[in-house]
């Protein structure tokens, strides 16, 4: 159900954003006029204003809604669904401090789905009291450390505390990001109303705030409403049916994928005023099979980095980011939060032409690997794992139009010898290609293929790998 | 007169002797909410819709701290004792129950007010908040079958209103209706698993939901 939400959020708020973009005439937004604004030496979107004062930061309220917030989840699982995890009381809070840490072995998407999702309204409540990326990554990993603490009559959870922490901080930026833009100063009205009601679905914990103590708006230098055709673009994807894949592919063949992408700010660094996610780009999906529908959702965004002007309107930027990540497909599932060091490029090779280049490498911090093929059911095995996450993508717009993309995700997972989990090495590799020319106003058709492999060296198993390949038509709208 | 009685007597009558005492030093600015530390003092009764648990006399004390115009929370300590009737939580498998006795618990709270007014003689807030329930079994008489029992401690919500009335800018007589929701079951001692490993849901559960009505003073700092 939350991966249905995600992506029919996700597609509202592509809508959402997209309505209130000025026309797509490029003119005003887009890559081109991001370039071309960082090549006459201007920001692409408005930095933080001087004149204004910061926002206020109210860390102990923000810390009292981080644990008020624990205390709600909890009040609604003891008496409405009767969980029996939530059961407690003093002895299992200090059972849990005498006993320490262990592997939790949930289900796989509620350990990497689910768990960041709590962690986004940690960190959205560092959010909503004026605090910035760090203060409030501190109430996501501080909200989480609690929970694992206190409100479950578990032991505490390594592999959840790192997920509802890092990924929660991930998708909570985003959702902050994604409100402001939403969120309009002077809105009345049925026009307040909607953006109010997107901007808590976004910033949660905020639109409660802004609720109860009136409204109160964003910090000033985000960029908000005014800004959203300068700083964000994207694009929606409906596929059409297979045309090609692997034999051992299973699933229905006719059914659609929904897929989004938002970037916001540019990849290649004009407009980065120094603040963490100033530049990130989200992705997602919705494919169904071969049991139900399952969300891919990737998250990347600039922690630190420097931009560079390069010569013929040539923008680059050097950045440290943080990724979390959750791919499926098919039967197979990678996931992870990992932080890379990497650059991207845009460059200007003709008057209306843009190409973008980025690579990245770096820790994937934790992660996890899975295939539940001809396994029905609830799947708590899979493994647990470190190790090393690489990434590169190319771009090729012209006129704005984006006609060609290709990316390129690899993941080695060192597997821990822990319970449920197999021991041993992996290595993945996606592959995924489209082209697309435009039909009318932004509106394309195009081609897309997507490989994944994995290879596998596991101590208590003969080595072993999968390989699934798939191409299908679709149809997309840009912005 | 019963002991009860006249605890309850008494109470009442500080109750209406606060209401009735002049008010001179609260007047105007003074009774606007400020930020403060107080101390809370209550007295009140308690009693379960849970069949086999009788009603009983309760008492607390703690700190309050008012946090905003409309915001306070208390921390506190309170605790009742209450009359447990033979039989009380016997199971298909246990036919006797448990045999008659006390429940005495000490409960552990922090509370959320949420103040309407902000200004005023009489200023009501709803309240929502925790509590860990120390909960303790003592039999009248030592069980037939030897076998110690007791209920399993728990963290329960607290749900409740209450009416502060200000005597003067620092006292203020207190009113307030609490609803405690412990889920518990008994079991047998000694215990010889961490009670993470006991799964509740197959237990014979006790919904411990007391409601509880207190009269108090709070003094500011």
């Amino acid at each position: 159900m939350i991966a249905i939400a995600t992506t029919v959020t996700a597609i509202a708020l592509g809508l959402t954003l997209a309505g209130v973009v000025p026309p797509p005439a490029h003119s005003q937004h887009g890559p081109e006029a991001l370039t071309r604004t960082a090549a006459s030496g201007s920001a692409a979107f408005p930095g933080p204003p001087p004149a204004l004062p910061p926002a206020t930061e109210r860390a102990l309220t923000a810390a009292a809604e981080v644990a008020g917030l624990n205390l709600g989840v909890w009040a609604f699982l003891h008496y409405v669904p009767n969980e029996f995890y939530d059961y407690i009381s003093w002895e299992t809070i200090r059972d849990n401090f005498r006993d320490g840490w262990e592997w939790d072995r949930s289900q796989y998407a509620v350990n990497f789905y689910h768990h960041p999702y709590h962690g986004y309204l940690y960190y959205s409540a560092g959010r909503a009291n004026g605090l910035g990326y760090w203060g409030s990554s501190l109430c996501a990993l501080g909200g989480s450390l609690m929970w694992e603490m206190t409100m479950e009559k578990y032991r505490p959870s390594v592999n959840d505390l790192i997920t509802t922490s890092l990924g929660g901080i991930a998708i909570g930026e985003v959702g902050y990001r994604f409100s402001a833009l939403v969120r309009k100063k002077g809105a009345r009205g049925l026009d307040r109303i909607w953006r109010e009601a997107i901007g808590t679905v976004l910033d949660p914990v905020g639109g409660a705030n802004r609720l109860l103590n009136g409204r109160k708006d964003n910090e000033p230098w985000l960029p908000g409403s005014p800004d959203a055709g300068r700083i964000l673009e994207g694009n929606l994807v409906l596929t059409g049916p297979v045309i090609v894949r692997s034999a051992d592919v299973t699933g229905t063949r006719a059914a659609p994928i929904l897929g989004f992408t938002l970037r916001y700010g540019d990849p290649a660094g004009s407009g980065w005023t120094g603040r963490p996610f100033d530049v990130f780009t989200v992705t997602g999906r919705l494919r169904w099979g071969p049991d139900r529908p399952h969300l891919s959702l990737s998250i990347s965004g600039a922690v630190l980095g420097k931009p560079m002007a390069g010569s013929r309107g040539a923008t680059h930027f050097l950045g440290l980011y943080q990724q979390y990540e959750y791919y499926g497909f098919d039967t197979m599932r990678v996931c992870g939060t990992s932080f890379t060091a990497g650059w991207t490029s845009s460059f200007r090779p003709g008057r209306d032409t843009r190409l973008t280049a980025s690579a990245r490498l770096g820790w994937l911090g934790f992660g996890s690997s899975d295939d539940f093929a001809n396994v029905p059911g609830e799947r708590r095995n899979y493994n647990l794992a470190t190790g090393a996450a690489a990434a590169a993508d190319l771009a090729v717009a012209i006129k704005g139009y984006e006609f060609f993309s290709a990316l390129w995700r690899h993941y080695t997972l060192f597997n821990l010898d822990v319970t449920g989990s197999r021991a041993g090495r992996e290595h993945w590799d996606i592959l995924q290609g489209q082209v697309s020319v435009p039909i009318v106003n932004r509106i394309g058709l195009g081609f897309a293929a997507e490989y994944c492999g994995r290879n596998y060296v596991f101590k208590v198993a003969e080595p072993g790998s999968r390989h699934l390949l798939e191409a299908r038509v679709f149809a997309t709208w840009q912005f | 007169m019963k002991v009860k009685t006249i605890e309850a007597l008494g109470t009442g009558l500080l109750f209406a002797g606060l209401l009735a005492m002049p008010a001179q030093a609260a007047s105007g600015a003074d009774l606007n909410a400020r930020k403060c530390v107080a101390v809370v003092l209550d007295l009140g009764s308690v009693s379960f819709s849970e069949s086999g648990f009788g009603s009983g006399l309760r008492y607390g004390g703690g700190a309050f701290f008012r946090t905003g115009r409309h915001a306070g929370v208390e921390i506190a300590v309170e605790r009742f004792d209450v009359p447990v009737a033979a039989g009380t939580a016997a199971t298909d498998e246990w036919a006797a129950g448990l045999g008659a006795g006390r429940m005495a618990t000490t409960t552990l709270l922090l509370n959320q007010h949420w103040y309407v007014l902000s200004h005023g003689r009489i200023l009501p807030y709803a309240l929502i908040g925790i509590g860990f329930s120390f909960i303790g079994y003592a039999p009248d008489a030592p069980p037939p079958d030897g076998i110690e029992r007791d209920f399993v401690d728990r963290l329960a919500l607290q749900l409740g209103a209450g009416l502060d009335y200000r005597v003067t800018s620092r006292l203020a007589a207190c009113a307030k209706v609490r609803g405690s929701l412990a889920k518990t079951w008994v079991e047998i001692l000694p215990r010889t698993a961490p009670i993470r490993d006991t799964d509740p849901l197959a237990q014979n559960m006790l919904e411990l939901y007391g409601l509880e009505l207190s009269f108090g003073l709070k003094f500011a700092f």
